[in-house]
């Protein structure tokens, strides 16, 4: 895998990317306002499963409100965070915090459908105890992604000798 | 966790690196898209100041001539001077590299991949060694090949890559 | 460059000697910058699109303020926390930074431009809090405050990248070795 984050990096289309200066700052920046509308989205998805908010409204009113603005926004950050990927392979490989954010958003993906399936239909305030609990890990998980995203950088002093990187 | 449990997680990761087939990847802290890696340069210079950077620490240095008697100097007859940035001030210091332990005047020598916007400075690639004081190495070599140096990190000095 | 005072005594302070010395608080404190950042961003996003009538227009928006207000400025309150104490360990260098200057004065615009809907615009709320159609000052400062807010992040990324080297020499230092 490695090895073909280093080829990847010799590519063409990496240089490219790598020698663009201003591309990485941006794609960087429209990531974090991507962060802001699918953390937000998951948070209000959450809070309204713990009758915390729009507790007056059925869940799926709040699902509607803002399950579009979640995938939409995923999809950016899909794109933006390939195109960064590209511009740095070895980078992101040799991180042990990229592997577990991968992990993570898959599980985060997964679980906010079954939050979906589980509350889908639920008008009242307060949902059944195991909903809400797994609401929470739910928002949990997708804190962690975002801490995640940050470690990449500093791979080694997170995770001393777990990280496949080592420091220069 | 337990020691146990500790030391089977790890040879998990040690196998799944294996898997990779390759050996520790080197890897800055920096994005790579500010830097030219394509290219290293290899300095012999003395220190002129440290900034402990809590993200990047840098060294600003004035790299010697060929011979190392002297530093290479401007029109004006002033120090060129160049930076060299690594990760964090703490993860420096774990290797040795702080503003006690460089003070101005300082010999040491280091690789670096150059900023591509051709500002005089670069980032940190293989290991850095410093020479002691005052011994500047003989002609054409590096502080690694002065008895008595100190390493800082982890394996060679980078070869320099034009 | 010279530098000011409190920007030195800043760098000097404890904290910022801690925050250079520690190997894990710079990643942690700047991941929970992001989580504040995008709290903030996606909750004043919340606001502003039922302000331009775009979205969540089934609420008045007085209710969809009320519901965001608590969690903006808790969220705020860690951005500006976390903030410092990325801040205080490389004053220096970031007190002579364009981007960082610049996105100090969006935060300042943004504050002032939610201070005069807050006096002026929002007197007239009761006649549209209701309706999608808002008034074309509130619309105008929600969209005020989507490109301030944005631009706070984009400059705040663009700092890590623009920090600017200070290559000035002190004086007495050796560099001639005359073999």
């Amino acid at each position: 895998m490695l090895e073909l984050a280093r080829q990847l990096g010799t590519s063409g289309l990496s240089q490219a990317i790598q020698s663009t200066l201003w591309l990485t700052p941006l794609l960087q920046a429209i990531h974090i306002l991507m962060i802001g509308i699918v953390f937000i989205s998951v948070l209000m998805v959450v809070l309204r499963i713990l009758g915390r908010y729009r507790a007056d409204e059925p869940f799926t009113a709040i699902w509607l409100r803002f399950a579009p603005w979640m995938w939409w926004a995923l999809a950016v950050m899909a794109a933006t965070g390939l195109v960064l990927i590209i511009g740095e392979p070895l980078r992101e490989a040799s991180a042990l915090s990229f592997w577990l954010k991968m992990a993570l958003i898959l599980v985060g993906v997964l679980s906010v459908l079954g939050l979906r399936r589980a509350a889908a239909g639920f008008t009242g305030t307060s949902m059944p105890f195991g909903t809400r609990l797994a609401a929470t890990v739910v928002l949990v998980v997708w804190i962690a992604i975002i801490y995640l995203g940050r470690s990449i950088a500093y791979d080694a002093e997170i995770w001393g000798s777990w990280s496949l990187g080592v420091y220069a | 966790m337990n020691t146990q449990t500790r030391s089977a997680s790890r040879r998990i990761v040690a196998a799944i690196a294996a898997l990779a087939a390759v050996p520790a990847v080197v890897v800055a802290h920096h994005s790579f898209s500010l830097y030219n890696n394509e290219v290293t340069k290899v300095f012999t210079g003395v220190v002129t100041r440290v900034n402990p950077d809590a993200n990047h620490l840098q060294i600003f240095f004035a790299p010697m001539n060929a011979e190392r008697t002297n530093v290479e100097r401007g029109p004006d007859g002033k120090p060129i001077i160049w930076a060299v940035e690594m990760a964090g001030s703490a993860q420096a210091a774990t290797q040795g590299v702080s503003v006690n332990n460089f003070p101005a005047g300082t010999i040491f020598s280091v690789g670096m991949h150059p900023l591509r916007s051709g500002e005089l400075a670069g980032a940190r690639e293989g290991n850095l060694f410093k020479c002691p004081a005052k011994k500047p190495p003989t002609a054409g070599k590096h502080c690694d090949a002065v008895e008595g140096n100190t390493k800082h990190g982890e394996g060679a000095l980078a070869p320099a890559k034009p | 460059m010279s530098t000011p005072a409190f920007v030195q005594a800043l760098y000097d302070s404890g904290i910022a000697v801690w925050m250079r010395d520690s190997l894990k608080a710079m990643p942690l404190i700047e991941a929970t910058h992001v989580l504040a950042i995008a709290t903030v961003f996606g909750t004043i996003l919340i606001v502003d699109l039922r302000l331009l009538g775009v979205a969540g227009t089934g609420r008045p928006y007085s209710v969809v303020a009320r519901e965001m207000l608590g969690k903006t400025w808790t969220a705020f309150v860690l951005a500006v926390i976390t903030g410092a104490l990325m801040v205080a360990p490389n004053a220096i260098t970031y007190y002579g930074n364009t981007a960082f200057r610049l996105k100090l004065l969006a935060l300042v615009l943004a504050g002032l431009n939610m201070v005069i809907f807050q006096l002026l615009t929002a007197r007239t709320m009761p006649t549209w809090d209701t309706s999608a159609k808002t008034p074309t000052a509130a619309r105008t400062a929600a969209i005020i405050s989507l490109v301030l807010w944005t631009a706070i992040i984009f400059l705040g990324r663009w700092i890590g990248f623009t920090k600017g080297y200070d290559f000035s020499v002190p004086e007495d230092v050796q560099f001639e070795f005359p073999q």
